[in-house]
């Protein structure tokens, strides 16, 4: 085994970008790493969605006075660099909340999650909820508004009113329909957090390059991209399963793999022959 | 064609004149490079040196550390580094350019052979990146220097034990924190300076280790609200950082560092540049 990793670490670019004893020496802060990053992922998205929710709606308002800050929103958080964003939440957020310094060195801004301060986190979280908040919302109207107009007006001549009909009717049929494009937005809002690492949050990038930066060594980067693939491996292939399965439930029919079309070329073959 | 239209058609005209213009000016600034430099190159040698562009010298920095290098209101990069860096250029017979780059990939641009000539980022020699690079003789005296917030007591970095301390990611004051600090300190790198010094303003840590004159000089701004304390933690020295397969380059800076050292060239950049201490 010794003899193994010797030889691999000989090798010039093994061992600049995939070093054995680096990585596992990198092991438990990238760990770390990747629990902060997770932490806000799931806190952000969670978050995100109703946020994502109330966009949609306003934005498919009739009102004006509703839909133009809706639109806004939207276009203006879909068109920038979250990077751009993230700076300018993180830094500019206590510029404008008097006594933020008092709560951020104070006892409750103090409060680690999952590594994180607490006075850091908020504005984390504020970032994700407001970039991915916008995304969701242009997700969930493209949904609800593929739902044929003739279910509203069946739902509404049963005598539901319009928030029953959404709630019962549409809602549910959209949900399945978006179930694949939201678990997207989920994998790109993880590879997303790896922006924190420019205010100093110390989510798996940030280790990462604390470790590149000690031993002018790439390998504590692959050994974090290990680490994201971890989760948007997986996850990736529950997207590609479920707009199989999607598939479908709206065609009714199976979609056909390779073996079937040759069994069915073999029979209509066998047709033809006889 | 109605008014509008009108106003529409001459701005377009306008900008692509403006463009036209704008290339052109382009062409002539190339020109007076193929002139011959009015003070021939003085090294027989020029040719053993390898140079990543032809005629011109360059150099790479990180373009947020004033008064070393910075990005001035027109864009243009500017600093006690880069007047240094144009004085070598002048010595050798050569062009100048300065690239911005991030400060801890410079070490790994210069290995590239491919990016920049030099590093001229107020980079500190340190016997971990003389391994990777080749440094000129020492040209400027800094050490290390807490900053904190100006409503905070404290003065040395055991003060700050359990607290967390902003550094700029890859720079000596990183390293010097690492080893010195409590080790229950949190060590928080940032892509910049100022980025700490913000952070520090913020709450976000409660105490910046930097390279002293540039602490100094963002201290002295009154609205940032933070001071320097302490005494100079470190000795340290920066130097121009050359790659290992350069020394050709390497001996031709350090003769040209001794020239501008010798004729009062040096003084005039230190009083331009830190008229204010």
């Amino acid at each position: 085994m010794e003899g193994i990793i010797e030889y691999l670490e000989s090798i010039k670019f093994v061992h600049l970008f995939m070093s054995p004893t680096i990585i596992w020496q990198s092991l438990p802060l990238l760990w770390k790493g990747f629990q902060a990053a997770a932490a806000l992922l799931i806190v952000g998205y969670l978050l995100s969605l109703p946020a994502g929710l109330t966009a949609a709606f306003m934005k498919m308002s009739k009102n004006p006075i509703v839909r133009i800050p809706a639109t806004f929103y939207i276009d203006f958080i879909r068109g920038t660099p979250l990077l751009v964003q993230i700076l300018v939440i993180y830094f500019g957020f206590p510029l404008l909340m008097p006594g933020w310094r008092e709560f951020a060195t104070g006892p409750i801004g103090q409060i680690s999650v999952a590594g994180i301060d607490m006075s850091q986190f908020v504005r984390a979280i504020a970032a994700l909820v407001i970039n991915s908040g916008a995304y969701l919302a242009e997700i969930f109207r493209a949904g609800i508004q593929s739902i044929s107009k003739g279910q509203l007006e069946a739902a509404r001549s049963l005598g539901m009113t319009t928030m029953q009909a959404m709630a019962y009717v549409i809602i549910p049929q959209t949900v399945r329909r978006i179930l694949p494009t939201m678990m997207s937005e989920f994998i790109l809002l993880f590879k997303d957090t790896a922006l924190f690492f420019a205010v100093g949050i110390f989510e798996l990038t940030l280790q990462a390059r604390t470790i590149q930066a000690r031993t002018f060594n790439m390998s504590p980067y692959i050994g974090a991209a290990g680490f994201y693939l971890m989760l948007t491996l997986p996850l990736g292939r529950l997207v590609a399963y479920l707009e199989a399965k999607l598939a479908v439930s709206e065609t009714g029919r199976e979609p056909e793999n390779r073996q079937e079309r040759k069994r069915r070329k073999a029979a209509r073959a066998k047709e033809a022959s006889a | 064609m109605s008014k509008s239209s009108k106003w529409l058609a001459l701005m377009v005209v306008f900008a692509l004149s403006l463009s036209a213009l704008a290339l052109v000016g382009c062409g002539e600034t190339e020109e007076p490079a193929e002139e011959p430099t009015e003070e021939p190159a003085e090294e027989p040698a020029a040719a053993d040196w390898k140079l990543v562009t032809p005629g011109t010298l360059t150099a790479g920095g990180e373009a947020t550390y004033p008064p070393f290098e910075l990005i001035n209101d027109a864009g243009e990069s500017e600093g006690f580094d880069v007047d240094l860096g144009k004085e070598i250029a002048m010595e050798l017979g050569l062009e100048y350019e300065f690239k911005h780059y991030n400060f801890d990939a410079l070490i790994v641009g210069l290995q590239t052979g491919a990016e920049f000539d030099m590093i001229t980022s107020a980079m500190t020699i340190k016997p971990e990146r003389a391994l990777e690079i080749d440094f000129s003789d020492p040209y400027f005296d800094a050490g290390q220097i807490l900053a904190v917030r100006m409503s905070d007591a404290y003065v040395t970095l055991d003060d700050l034990a359990g607290k967390k301390i902003g550094v700029q990611s890859g720079t000596t004051g990183e390293a010097y924190t690492r080893e010195n600090a409590p080790a229950d300190v949190t060590v928080v790198p940032f892509e910049n300076i100022l980025q700490a010094f913000q952070a520090l303003q913020n709450g976000d840590v409660d105490g910046v280790v930097n390279d002293l004159p540039i602490s100094e000089a963002i201290a002295a701004d009154p609205a940032r609200e933070v001071k320097v304390v302490g005494d100079v933690m470190s000795s340290e020295q920066y130097g121009i950082g050359v790659n290992k397969e350069n020394a050709a380059l390497r001996d031709a800076i350090n003769d040209a560092l001794a020239k501008i050292k010798d004729d009062g060239r040096y003084d005039a950049m230190i009083e331009k540049w830190f008229a204010a201490e």
